[in-house]
């Protein structure tokens, strides 16, 4: 009885939160009353859907002994207490995607980038991780490629790790890309982020050669260091003789972190990638939780409005419309393909019991879905002039920071003159006019937030602490996923010439890291020197990436389902599924073939071409826009092509099962009876 | 003993680590090996009791040699962090 009630109140709870949020449209409202609606609905959620999909459709089953305990090896196999696992999957999924996405989409005003975010996690994104955790878990914790090979056939697992590898190449550009912006002309932040790499050695050899296995003193002490590096910061700012030295163009940072993205796929891994994922990883969760408190704490009013009049698509940071690209851009916050790889890599192996899977796979997401919404809470309570001064190319705002007052005011929004320049000397930094990317906006954001909590006059420190945070755990995926690339090129380089596919073959290293390097910052490069900010073309091309990853699990998890015998309940990854490729696909067709030379990549290399007749571009320059162009529209429809084969020999497959002309057998490990049941 | 229990699962006793209680970790040391797992660090005395439980016979590695092969096990192959 008590616990109805309590859950008619979380309901209400909810539903007072998406009242306020739907009525309220022409006076701020607190951030409160979004939280409410998001927490509200994601408790909905995971009572009641969460719980048929786990017992109805899966049949998760307490008597089935888990692959961690069946294969138990104090290593990776090992049975993990429910909510301490739960803690071990979110650190692993949460990354920049859910942060900078809200904050890029907040473009089309607060609203309907959370709805998307909120009712995307609870019916595709939190249904997708828990599917593809359920099957690996029922595979020994199989990958991805794995399980699309078994389940559907070799051609499907080729084309999965092809899209695995094409994605990563496009993600660790748009994230580097993310920093580059981040840091660039920065002195104090370069100078704590650069600190980061003597810390991570530092830790490395304690952790290696002084005091094996003293990770957490190691760490600790790093995150001392750490704080020294923030502080030490802005004494070299402040300092004539110093800052200049720090001081750099985008490209030069961009150069800067392809290097370090080498020579940290290189290096072993306890020297500098393992200490740093540590580190990372500290901050994150530390940091998330603050800003969680913050949030709740200050309960800042969301001064954004709830829509904006760019949801027409004349909007400055990002072309296109509301439908498809709010779907788009919010990336990881609502569905990210890119967790299925996670979902079927060190979790599983660490389940404890089979019903523990909907806690982890299915509450995991729902915490990141709540990131995306408070970095929706971030952006939104800036001032939207603020907002769009920041998140804007400076093409877009008229080129100079009085032009931007002016082009600002005929979008609808203020900004008085000289506002920009106070507020960045609040936060220490040079400028803040046209920093796109997200980050310096969002943690322009924070620092409101936490500053409000805890005490005004840090808002500078609070501002570098937000950007060392987003760049620290940026640059760890930068180098974990450019070590995933060199070894997934090695094992494909492998089937042509064997030596190359020997992981520990020093030449063999080199060559793969140096390819894949190559991959990512050409793109990198490339959206450093967009006169559009890059943003604009390179986030679209990962979001679509990532959604289409999320389509190829999809399929895996319905081939799953068909072949187990449950098709009546094909739809709960069916209907996702339909919805995310829809509105991929017509994303990924407008960003190639759109008239607008915004929007389409086609037209932006027509309209270049043109310029250059008149006379108005530089003929290599253009050339190169181009290229770059043409290229990014090439990467598009490689996307789509991959993702239409996999949906087209899954479908394949399904007829063949559902007319009994194949057999409805599933490769799963056989049964065990659980040593933990009773 | 240990030949009577080969071929069917372990029991209990043998096969939970220290801090695989029902849901959450109690005690210091289960604490921090929980919170090991959390930041995906190595555990190196909950690997010691692993193996003195199911494979008594077996050499115990040195912590140095334990962090090597698990840092090779977690790093090894597929991403570890998303996006």
């Amino acid at each position: 009885m008590v616990r109805t009630i309590a859950w008619v109140l979380v309901g209400l709870a909810g539903a007072a939160g998406w009242g306020m949020l739907a009525l309220q449209r022409h006076e701020t409202i607190s951030a409160t009353w979004l939280v409410l609606a998001a927490v509200g609905t994601y408790l909905v959620a995971y009572r009641v859907y969460s719980r048929f999909l786990a017992y109805r459709v899966f049949e998760l089953d307490d008597r089935r002994a888990t692959p961690a305990e069946r294969l138990t090896n104090g290593r990776d196999f090992v049975p993990t207490a429910r909510w301490v696992l739960f803690g071990h999957h979110f650190a692993a999924i949460a990354g920049a995607g859910p942060l900078v996405g809200p904050v890029l989409a907040a473009q089309f005003g607060y609203l309907p980038g959370t709805i998307w975010i909120v009712f995307g996690v609870v019916l595709a994104g939190a249904v997708q991780d828990f599917v593809i955790l359920f099957g690996s878990m029922r595979r020994d914790g199989k990958s991805l490629g794995q399980m699309a090979k078994e389940e559907t056939g070799p051609i499907t697992g080729l084309l999965a790790m092809l899209a695995v590898l094409a994605i990563m190449v496009i993600l660790l550009a748009v994230l580097a890309l993310v920093v580059t912006n981040a840091l660039k002309d920065s002195p104090w932040g370069v100078f704590t982020i650069l600190c980061t790499i003597p810390i991570a050695l530092l830790m490395g050899f304690w952790m290696k050669a002084w005091r094996p296995g003293s990770t957490f003193e190691a760490s600790a002490v790093g995150v001392a260091l750490l704080v020294l590096a923030l502080f030490g910061g802005r004494w070299v700012a402040e300092s004539p003789a110093l800052a200049p030295l720090f001081t750099h163009s985008g490209l030069t940072i961009a150069y800067g972190i392809i290097a370090y993205g080498f020579v940290a796929s290189v290096l072993p891994v306890w020297m500098l990638l393992c200490p740093r994922d540590y580190l990372s990883t500290f901050m994150k969760i530390g940091t998330i939780l603050l800003l969680a408190v913050g949030i709740l704490v200050v309960a800042p009013p969301l001064r954004l409005p709830a829509v904006t009049r760019f949801v027409d698509g004349t909007g400055p940071i990002f072309a296109g419309k509301l439908f498809p690209f709010a779907f788009i851009t919010i990336a990881c916050g609502a569905i990210s393909g890119f967790h299925a790889l996670v979902a079927s890599g060190t979790t599983p192996k660490m389940i404890r019991r089979e019903p523990d899977a909907r806690l982890i796979g299915y509450g995991g997401m729902l915490m990141e879905s709540f990131v995306a919404a408070m970095a929706m809470c971030a952006a939104a309570v800036l001032d939207p002039g603020v907002y769009f001064a920041i998140n804007a190319p400076l093409a877009a705002l008229g080129g100079s920071a009085d032009a931007a007052v002016e082009t600002i005011r005929t979008w609808g929004f203020t900004l008085a003159p000289g506002q920009m320049e106070s507020l960045a000397r609040a936060v220490g930094e040079n400028s803040l006019l046209a920093r796109t990317g997200g980050a310096p906006s969002l943690a322009v954001g924070m620092a409101v937030i936490f500053s409000g909590a805890f005490g005004q006059s840090l808002m500078a420190l609070w501002y570098h602490f937000a950007i060392m945070f987003e760049a620290l755990f940026i640059l760890t995926t930068v180098d974990t996923g450019t070590r995933v690339g060199r070894f997934m090129f090695q094992e494909l380089a492998g089937h042509l010439w064997e030596p190359l596919g020997r992981t520990s073959w020093y030449p063999s290293t080199i060559l793969a890291s140096a390819v894949i390097v190559a991959g990512w910052g050409y793109f990198l490069v490339q959206g450093v020197l967009d006169p559009l900010g890059g943003i604009n073309s390179l986030w679209p091309l990962f979001g679509i990436s990532n959604q289409l990853l999320a389509s190829v699990a999809l399929c895996v998890g319905t081939t799953i389902l068909i072949k187990s015998g449950k098709a009546r309940y094909a739809w709960v990854t069916l209907a996702p599924l339909a919805w995310v490729l829809g509105v991929t696909l017509t994303a990924g067709w407008q960003k190639v073939f759109a008239a607008d030379p915004r929007l389409g990549f086609l037209a932006h290399a027509r309209q270049t071409a043109e310029r250059v007749a008149t006379g108005a571009l530089d003929p290599a320059l253009a050339a190169r826009l181009v290229f770059n162009d043409r290229l990014d529209a090439v990467v598009a429809l490689a996307f789509m092509l991959v993702t239409l084969l996999v949906v087209a020999t899954s479908t394949w497959e399904w007829v063949l099962v559902l007319r009994r002309r194949k057999p409805a057998v599933v490769r799963e490990a056989p049964f065990v009876e659980s040593a933990y049941a009773g | 003993m240990r030949a009577e229990t080969a071929g069917r699962p372990a029991a209990p006793c043998d096969a939970r680590p220290r801090f695989s209680g029902p849901a959450w970790p109690s005690g210091r040391l289960a604490v921090l090996a929980a919170l090991r797992r959390v930041l995906g660090m190595p555990d190196y005395a909950g690997y010691c009791a692993h193996l003195r439980a199911r494979h008594p016979g077996q050499p115990i590695p040195t912590e140095r040699e334990f962090f090597d092969q698990y840092l090779a096990a977690r790093y090894g192959d597929g991403p570890t962090r998303c996006c």
